[in-house]
């Protein structure tokens, strides 16, 4: 298989006594949409930095479609395009000026200023300076700018932060297009899960530095669904209890009426109804608990433990 | 560097782009055109300055002197700064960054930006103060630009180096604004450092310091007195101009001064071992060369004249006896010559222009003689580049100062103080450089050294006595140790000296003390104490010619003259002096004065002949003396009182400065006095009429013979008695 990025046991510190990336091995599949996903301070951005160049590591250990990213500075950048936090752009420069610009350095036609202008949904704006464009609007004018030498690999970092709901559905969109349409390979950061799991087919999590997850959006969801917990209601969940407890010792009660258990898979979920039936424990409704959301804490948390031990 | 030449053109493109509705080629637009549009206006009220002839040059030359003495850095570190701020501000770094061109070429395009910035800031300025110009040729014919051309290779020559001062400037500032991430830091240091600059030139500091590059370009605009197309300064700074785009692209590269010098150990290695290829090169630039002498004797160079030149002369002072003769030939000469010339002044005559050359055998000068009636204008280069700047614009101690704060300073205070400018003086002698780094050689050092010494024992030995005596009545004048060593260092027998009036004033002083006055005893200790025949030639020559002016009595003077010339040896001397004491017995009642051409205030020329069938009274004056100035006022109000139609009163102007002169004269313009200017060579004159320093006045009768050689002081009595008693008038208008 081939990666549109690949990192192996990427490193970078800051500060002498903290890594700021640890170890970080990244496999980003070409044709995919990978989300990178971790809170904020995470190192989300330091990694795109690294990725992008900006910063380099030690060691020739990042890798943009099978070539060193090292050796192969700045002509890399031709099949790359990013755009890294806020979108920087020559606020005295009108949209199309800023496609120019980077028209003139990629030495790419000036007629794609205007397909860009299209597709970003600028044409309309396009002579206005870049100062009086809404955040919205400087967000999708970066975005036009990174994918203007219409490059395989687009990097962004967070490109959805600040925009308002339609803007996010805006970007959303476009990237869905982009990639189902011309198949580029799109890596983008985000610290929203929900946002991730409504664009990405490939979602990596990172926290404190350290890769807690690498895998496709399935996969994760069946990891998800692992650690997941099956509520049962029943009333009187106290007076039930012991005569759970022999046969499923991680019965927990919670409340006056639910009883918890872990469950590893549907058909486990089915079983232990089936069990609990026979006992005649009165069950009046099954839920399950958790999901992405409960599991993306829960990587998170075994950050903390392990920190705090 | 494959990527950087492959990628950078695309870099200097994006870098131009990015100008757009940045305001920065209006900013460079209104900084360039601001001085010489401020110039041409101005001048349609007032002239700026002393424009003709030449005024096209000159014009250019002062709006480039303004704008770049202080202006023109400012402008470039605002422009710096904000083409680098542009990037901070939104941090499109990143944007450029990740971009397919090379780190080097955006860096350096950058540069390459701000550099062409400068360039056209100047020739903009260039173009403006030329398109002044033509509108003043039309608007102020009177200022004369119709008839000057512009010098466009000496206008360019003097805009590239302006430039190339200039990029010192930008790259110190580019590293100094990529590592400061903000708007008014960078600037604030940018002008501190233009500030501290302008202070340390002002004192005659620190001649290689980069933010007063274009300053010292500004004081050194005529170029190199050796004729160099760059100054070392301007050497320096494009050598550190490269080592400041290294150093600032390495900071950039690496984000800090740890990261790009200090850390790995290879990169200080690399960073310590470029500074020190670089200091090398800027020592070697910067240190001061003391030029050979030359295979032969050769004058050469070029006169700048609207009158042609047919010859130059080489003469030596005091007696103004002809050395060589160099025939001029499409305005151009050249000799070379076996002939052994002694190292000291000459003057080199060409035309009337006469101007001092410090020279002797060995030594290959160039002279560039440029007419102009106000001021003489004679550049010397050549193996004697720096010793003849050192006499026109080395800074020098005046230590004729002392003279004047004598009076009861006992004797050890006096000599601290002649010792201490003695030692300034030598001091300044032994740092001096010409703006090209050249110092004079040590033959020169070594004269000048003496004649130092020999200006500290004229005040000593010849001057401080006298007021000693009068303080210090009956008591012995004692110096201390400091000045006796003094006089081990220099005698009055000093040969290689006699070239420099210092040294002439120096032993005349000592032997007048020494004689107490007493002119026989004086001359005779001229004959006895000075060896050296020339020495004591030009010694006594100048001695009796101001005794011929002195002694009015014909017979007593004559009798003198005979024996002073017959303990000359120099042919030129004895003649010369023959000929004054001649002149001087012809200087008396009944001879025919001596003809005089002059200028009066409207610009007519008036010859001693105009004044056939008048009495004419003249008042020659040389400068401004107090004591003269007060009699000038006395002899305006015998004008007043003294009107007739046979009678005129003439104040007859020597002075050297042609404006000065117009200026006084113009305010006395509704005076009876006839204000002239005289347009005589100053030294025939002078010995015609036997004038020293003073006022002379002299009484010619209508038929032009002097009826009084010397007439008294108006403020004198006698001066009005003479007049009544000479000028058969029969009555004066006595109001």
């Amino acid at each position: 298989m081939s990666f549109a990025i690949e990192t192996r046991d990427l490193n970078y510190s800051y500060a002498r006594d903290r890594k700021s990336v640890n170890n970080l091995s990244l496999q980003v599949p070409s044709g995919s949409i990978y989300g990178f996903l971790g809170p904020n301070g995470a190192g989300k951005t330091t990694t795109i930095r690294l990725l992008t160049g900006m910063l380099l590591s030690d060691k020739d250990n990042v890798f943009i479609q099978g070539k060193s990213l090292q050796k192969n500075l700045p002509e890399i950048f031709s099949s790359m395009g990013t755009l890294i936090e806020m979108p920087s752009l020559y606020l005295h420069l009108s949209g199309k000026e800023n496609l120019r610009l980077i028209a003139t350095m990629r030495g790419i036609p000036r007629n794609r200023i205007d397909d860009a202008l299209q597709t970003a949904g600028l044409a309309a704006v396009a002579n206005k300076k870049a100062k009086q464009y809404s955040l919205g609007m400087k967000q999708r004018l970066g975005i036009a700018m990174a994918m203007l030498s219409d490059p395989e690999l687009l990097i962004l970092d967070e490109p959805a932060n600040g925009l308002d709901p339609t803007g996010i559905i805006e970007v959303r969109e476009l990237l869905i297009r982009l990639n189902k349409e011309r198949g580029k390979t799109i890596f983008v950061s985000s610290h929203l899960l929900g946002e991730v799991e409504k664009t990405c087919t490939h979602i990596g999590i990172i926290h404190h530095g350290i890769m807690r997850y690498n895998g496709t959006l399935e996969q994760m969801k069946a990891s998800a669904y692992t650690a997941a917990d099956v509520i049962f209601k029943v009333p009187g969940a106290e007076h039930w209890l012991p005569q759970i407890t022999p046969q499923y010792p991680y019965a927990k009660t919670q409340g006056s009426d639910e009883i918890t258990l872990p469950a590893t898979s549907r058909e486990e979920v089915t079983h232990i109804n089936q069990q609990l039936v026979r006992m005649n424990i009165p069950v009046a409704g099954i839920q399950l608990r958790g999901g992405l959301e409960e599991w993306f804490m829960h990587i998170i948390d075994q950050e903390k433990d392990k920190q705090i031990l | 560097m494959k990527n950087f030449l492959s990628t950078h053109n695309r870099a200097l493109k994006a870098e131009w782009l990015k100008l757009h509705h940045s305001g920065m080629l209006w900013f460079c637009l209104a900084a360039a055109a601001f001085i010489p549009a401020f110039h041409t206006f101005v001048s349609f009220f007032e002239s700026v300055g002393d424009l003709s002839p030449e005024s096209g040059n000159k014009m250019i030359k002062m709006d480039f002197e303004i704008f770049t003495n202080f202006f023109f850095p400012v402008f470039l570190v605002i422009v710096m700064v904000r083409l680098v701020y542009m990037e901070h501000r939104f941090d499109t770094w990143k944007l450029i960054e990740t971009q397919p061109v090379s780190k080097a070429a955006i860096y350096f395009s950058k540069w390459e930006i701000a550099a062409i910035i400068s360039f056209c800031c100047l020739l903009t300025l260039l173009v403006v103060a030329f398109l002044g110009g033509l509108i003043l040729q039309y608007g102020r014919p009177a200022l004369g630009f119709d008839q000057s051309n512009v010098d466009w290779g000496y206008a360019l020559q003097a805009l590239t180096r302006f430039w190339i001062a200039s990029l010192c400037i930008i790259s110190i500032q580019y590293c100094l604004t990529v590592l400061v991430k903000s708007f008014a830091l960078p600037l604030s240091i940018g002008l501190v450092a233009i500030f501290a600059g302008s202070f340390a030139q002002a004192l005659g500091y620190m001649n290689w310091w980069p933010y007063s590059a274009t300053q010292i370009t500004s004081d050194t605009y005529g170029g190199a007195p050796n004729g160099d197309f760059l100054l070392s300064h301007e050497k320096i700074s494009l050598i550190s101009s490269l080592l400041f785009i290294w150093l600032g692209y390495q900071l950039y590269r690496r984000r800090s001064i740890k990261k790009a010098f200090l850390s790995p150990i290879k990169n200080l290695a690399v960073a310590v071992a470029v500074i020190a290829v670089f200091a090398f090169a800027i020592s070697v630039v910067n240190k001061p060369v003391i030029l050979e002498r030359y295979n032969a004797t050769v004058i050469a160079g070029e006169i700048k004249s609207s009158t042609p030149v047919t010859q130059v002369l080489l003469l030596r002072s005091p007696m103004m006896d002809t050395i060589l003769t160099i025939p001029v030939t499409t305005d151009r000469f050249h000799i070379s010559t076996d002939k052994e010339i002694a190292l000291g002044i000459y003057l080199v005559k060409a035309g009337s222009q006469v101007s001092r050359v410090f020279m002797g055998s060995k030594d290959s000068i160039y002279l560039s003689i440029s007419f102009n009636e106000e001021s003489p204008v004679v550049k010397v280069s050549g193996t004697r580049a720096a010793e003849n700047d050192y006499l026109v614009n080395g800074k020098r101690m005046d230590m004729e100062i002392l003279s004047r704060h004598a009076d009861n300073v006992n004797p050890s205070d006096y000599a601290d103080d002649l010792i201490e400018y003695h030692n300034d003086g030598i001091r300044m002698l032994e740092t001096f450089k010409t703006s090209d780094r050249i110092k004079p050689a040590n033959d020169f050092i070594r004269l000048r050294k003496k004649l130092f010494a020999t200006q500290a024992l004229a005040l000593a030995d010849g001057f401080y006595p006298k007021v000693y005596a009068s303080y210090f009545p009956n008591q012995e004048l004692e110096f201390p140790e400091e000045i006796n060593s003094l006089r081990a260092s220099v005698s009055i027998n000093s040969p290689e000296l006699i070239s420099f009036p210092q040294y002439r004033r120096y032993v005349t002083s000592v032997l007048r003390e020494k004689s107490g006055n007493n002119d026989s005893l004086y001359f005779a200790m001229m004959k006895d104490s000075l060896q050296d025949p020339y020495t004591r030639d030009v010694i006594m020559y100048e001695a009796a010619l101001s005794s011929v002016i002195k002694i009015k009595d014909s017979i007593l003077r004559n009798k003198m003259m005979a024996g002073i010339l017959l303990n000359m040896q120099t042919q030129t001397a004895k003649t010369k002096l023959a000929e004054a004491n001649g002149r001087a017995n012809s200087l008396h009642s009944g001879k025919p004065a001596f003809d005089f051409t002059a200028e009066a205030l409207n610009g007519k020329q008036i010859k001693k002949f105009d004044f056939v069938s008048k009495y004419v009274v003249v008042e020659f004056r040389l400068g401004g003396c107090e004591p003269c100035k007060k009699e000038s006022i006395f002899f305006k109000s015998l004008a007043d009182r003294y009107t007739s139609p046979q009678l005129a009163f003439v104040s007859l102007s020597l002075d050297e400065d042609k404006k000065s002169w117009h200026k006084e004269a113009n305010l006395t313009k509704e005076n009876k006095v006839m204000q002239l200017f005289s347009k005589d060579d100053r030294k025939w004159i002078s010995e015609a009429y036997g004038l020293t320093k003073i006022s002379k006045f002299v009484m010619i009768d209508p038929k032009g013979n002097i009826i009084n050689p010397q007439l008294p002081n108006p403020s004198e009595p006698e001066f009005e008695m003479i007049l009544q008693k000479e000028i058969p008038l029969q009555r004066f208008n006595d109001n």
